[in-house]
């Protein structure tokens, strides 16, 4: 029973995660100090429906950059599938069908990404560059370079309203959104923490020779990574399109770049091998806090992006500092 | 007459070895060429005297002398002023750049009297290149050339400094014959022009071949310069192997070759190889693994030692052979293929593919063994785990304060008992070891031995692939010997000896 309780406590101030939740603590405080508007429940529900989707992806983003790889696709995938949702809805096919088409194509469009990476051997980077344009172009495609308005008027099919609730509506006061971003972080949790997949992701980022040394198939694991984070994108773009009533070949651009962010100001390693789904719920936890603090004092936006983008380098910095320690 | 080069009572140590211990001798003339083999086991000290002629290793005693004066040589770039030149074993050259560009790289402007002038330099190179007799043009990718035409690249860039001292660290391990003949011309009328060469070499025949004189070295200690008349291949092999260790441990039988028979009732095969062949690594090798011994493989680098146990574990393709296992015929294509069918492999790189550095000891230890550490649907069971990290820790005494810890933060000794305790949670058949002891200390070391012989005597059957003789000789049941990709002899009992051993695999 001590042992345990002891082992709780060196756990927690073990933490990888200290330094960032600090500096979200921090951040937290500063604007509680600086805006009268700030600090208050409604408000805090607000900035975590402001991530939601943001961080669905990021959460699958962390799995592939723990793999040692990256992904700049998923911005495109997250367009695309609520693209393809939406046109087949408009064109009358069943609301559920739509839907899953679009997951589909966002697992495919990951696996597909995987297959290139690890058979083909291109490297992430081009492949999901390359990936990032196809899907784009495709959602262009599709929907004709329109918006595609998602409505009783346009929709004619059954199931519509369960759509809208998905993205529209609260339970209580709580964004049904949120709560799906609350569940993907609490099953990609459990699948990196407690599975056998999770921690052989961990293992080939580590070391990929070690891995296929010790008999793990990494390029299975590195194609799953990208078919979840596919889905995730897919599952986001859904719930944005839901949310909004539209969709165009526009949307979700810049989502690459942001959720690889708050992947990093989470602590994950670019090179693979380290990081937790924690870290990266606290990353995205600061970018949103940032952007909706800075608006509150009524900051330019144009700053928003400047501040963010020191938070990234500072983040990276503080990270490389703190563990010079304990490295042969 | 004052030689060019003179060791006097140099020493080097690293932390745990004592690299060089007092050696005392002296390399060529100073108004003539010469070519001046240098000789020894691995880890014998041939490396780091270069090094430190080299100017990448600073002497901790006595002197090194040029031409009779006291020199230091504080890093490389000192060393290219003073006239050596380094031919490294492995080729440092940028394959993107041309000839050219790599001949003057780092001194582009000294051609043109402080401004780039590729013209100058061109010529300059086409002219090394044609003191050398190669067709090699100065404007070919280096990238696009054959590995003996970039070497004939990295002796060109030796030259541009007036190299009057030319090391060279085993030149002919990537060449072909006709290639190292070749090399052997350019060498020769390279020692016409007054250079001094330093050949660093295993192989006899290219040493009576192509020196005047032969220095050995052993353990870090001086044993003797020949010359080429005087010496023959057995005196010098009996000088690199040590005769006063053969007596030692040869038991007093004569080194002789043995025929190593077929399995027979009391000795069982679980591990038959015949004809294995693995293009441009090793050919044609064949021999049994029996039940419950330690099988030892010794080789000199490149024999192909490595390459044999990363074929046996899955990791190579392109391999053609007959490989049994257990009485059964297997092909293992990758790891979890071979560890499967109860193989487990200890690999030689420990950093590189041995342990999870930024992993736990308890994620480090379990990784192998998805089985055990996993229930339905890939769930981990954290207390299974717990019990093997328990189990291996106490049964290899693993030094660590929590299972919690990095594994890059353990000592060398304990991350080699990580990654046995890895296999054998995974229960092996057959333990292949490659290296077992590399950046160990002394007392780890026998501790990772007490602990093979151990499995062994449980019942497992190990192969161990080590380039420290010693190492072989002392804990081998029996001995396979490679030589350059090939299986040459194998020893047994009384013939296990260090000489017995070298005099095959040189």
């Amino acid at each position: 029973m001590a042992e345990s309780t002891e082992r709780g406590c060196s756990r927690l101030f073990n933490l990888r995660e200290l330094g960032v939740t600090l500096a979200l603590v921090l951040i937290i405080i500063l604007f509680s100090i600086l805006s009268p508007y700030f600090f208050n429940v409604p408000n805090f529900i607000n900035i975590v429906r402001q991530v939601s989707l943001l961080g669905i992806i990021a959460m699958g983003m962390t799995m592939v950059i723990v793999c040692g790889e990256i992904d700049l696709s998923v911005g495109s995938i997250y367009g695309a599938a609520g693209i393809f949702t939406g046109v087949m809805m408009v064109s009358g096919l069943p609301v559920l069908l739509s839907v899953l088409i679009g997951l589909l194509a966002g697992v495919l469009f990951g696996v597909a990404n995987g297959l290139l990476v690890t058979f083909v051997r291109i490297p992430a980077m081009i492949v999901t560059l390359g990936m990032m344009n196809m899907a784009r172009g495709l959602a262009l495609i599709v929907s004709g370079g329109r918006v595609v308005n998602i409505s009783p008027r346009t929709v004619k099919a059954d199931g519509l309203d369960l759509f809208l609730f998905m993205g529209q509506r609260r339970i209580g006061e709580v964004p049904v959104m949120s709560i799906v971003f609350v569940i993907s972080v609490l099953v990609t949790y459990f699948l990196y923490n407690h599975t056998l997949l999770g921690f052989r992701m961990r293992a080939v980022g580590g070391s990929r020779a070690a891995a296929r040394a010790s008999g793990i198939n990494d390029k299975l694991v590195k194609i799953a990574a990208f078919g979840i984070v596919g889905l995730l994108a897919a599952i986001a773009g859904q719930l944005n399109i839901s949310f909004l009533g539209n969709v165009q070949g526009t949307t979700g651009q810049g989502m690459e770049l942001n959720s690889i962010a708050a992947v990093i100001i989470g602590g994950t390693s670019l090179s693979g091998g380290e990081g937790t789904i924690l870290g990266t719920l606290i990353g995205v936890l600061i970018m949103g806090v940032l952007n909706n603090g800075i608006v509150l004092l009524g900051v330019s936006p144009f700053w928003q992006m400047t501040i963010i983008g020191a938070v990234i380098v500072g983040a990276v910095a503080i990270d490389k500092w703190t563990r010079k320690d304990g490295q042969a | 007459m004052t030689p060019l080069i003179e060791f006097r009572d140099l020493g080097k140590s690293f932390p745990g070895v004592q690299a060089l211990k007092g050696v005392s001798f002296s390399i060529g003339y100073p108004d003539r060429g010469d070519v001046h083999a240098l000789v020894g086991e691995n880890g014998a000290g041939k490396s780091t005297l270069m090094n430190i002629l080299d100017g990448e290793y600073a002497p901790d005693g006595g002197k090194l002398l040029l031409e009779g004066k006291e020199t230091r040589i504080p890093n490389p770039h000192a060393a290219r002023r003073l006239g050596i030149g380094v031919v490294y074993q492995e080729l440092r050259l940028c394959p993107n750049l041309t000839v050219t560009e790599n001949i003057f790289l780092g001194r582009e402007r000294e051609a043109g009297g402080g401004k780039v002038r590729w013209g100058l330099m061109r010529n300059a190179s086409a002219a090394l290149l044609h003191r050398l007799g190669s067709p090699v043009s100065p404007d070919s990718l280096v990238r696009t050339l054959t590995v003996a035409n970039q070497q004939v690249v990295e002796i060109a860039r030796a030259l541009s400094l007036n190299t009057r001292i030319l090391i060279m660290d085993e030149p002919t391990s990537a060449l072909s014959l006709k290639e190292s003949e070749a090399l052997f011309k350019t060498i020769r009328e390279l020692r016409a022009g007054g250079v001094t060469i330093i050949y660093i070499s295993h192989r006899m025949e290219e040493i009576f071949a192509i020196a005047d004189r032969i220095s050995v070295l052993r353990d870090g200690a001086y044993h003797g310069t020949f010359d080429r008349e005087e010496a023959t291949p057995d005196r010098i092999v009996s000088l690199i192997a040590g005769r006063e260790l053969t007596s030692e441990l040869g038991s007093g039988r004569k080194a002789q070759i043995c025929v190593c028979g077929p399995a027979t009732a009391e000795k069982k095969a679980v591990l038959s190889v015949r004809n294995l062949s693995r293009p441009g690594c090793f050919e044609e090798v064949s021999f049994d693994l029996y039940e419950r011994e330690i099988l030892g493989i010794y080789g000199l680098q490149g024999a192909g030692r490595t390459e044999l146990l990363e074929t046996l574990f899955g990791l190579a393709s392109k391999w053609t052979g007959e490989v049994t296992a257990f009485g059964r015929p297997i092909r293992n294509a990758n790891a979890a293929e071979a560890i499967r069918n109860g193989f487990a492999m200890v690999p030689e790189n420990r950093r590189d593919s041995g342990i999870f550095p930024r992993m736990t000891i308890l994620e480090n230890v379990n990784s192998a063994n998805p089985k055990t550490m996993s229930g339905a649907f890939g769930v981990l069971r954290r207390n299974k785990m717990r019990e093997v990290f328990k189990d291996s820790q106490r049964s290899l005494s693993i030094k660590t304060s929590s299972e919690r810890q990095l594994v890059r933060n353990l000592s060398g000794g304990n991350q080699q008992k990580v990654v046995i305790a890895r296999w054998l949670a995974a229960g092996p058949r057959i333990l292949l070891v490659d290296e077992p002891t590399r950046g160990i200390d002394v007392g780890a070391k026998s501790e990772i031995f007490s602990i093979i012989k151990n499995l062994r005597d449980q019942g497992l059957s190990v192969i161990i692939v080590s380039s420290e003789l010693a190492e072989i000789v002392s804990e081998s049941d029996r001995v396979l010997v490679m030589r350059h990709g090939k299986l040459v002899t194998c020893l047994e009992d009384g013939d296990i000896c260090r000489e017995g051993i070298m005099r095959h695999a040189l």
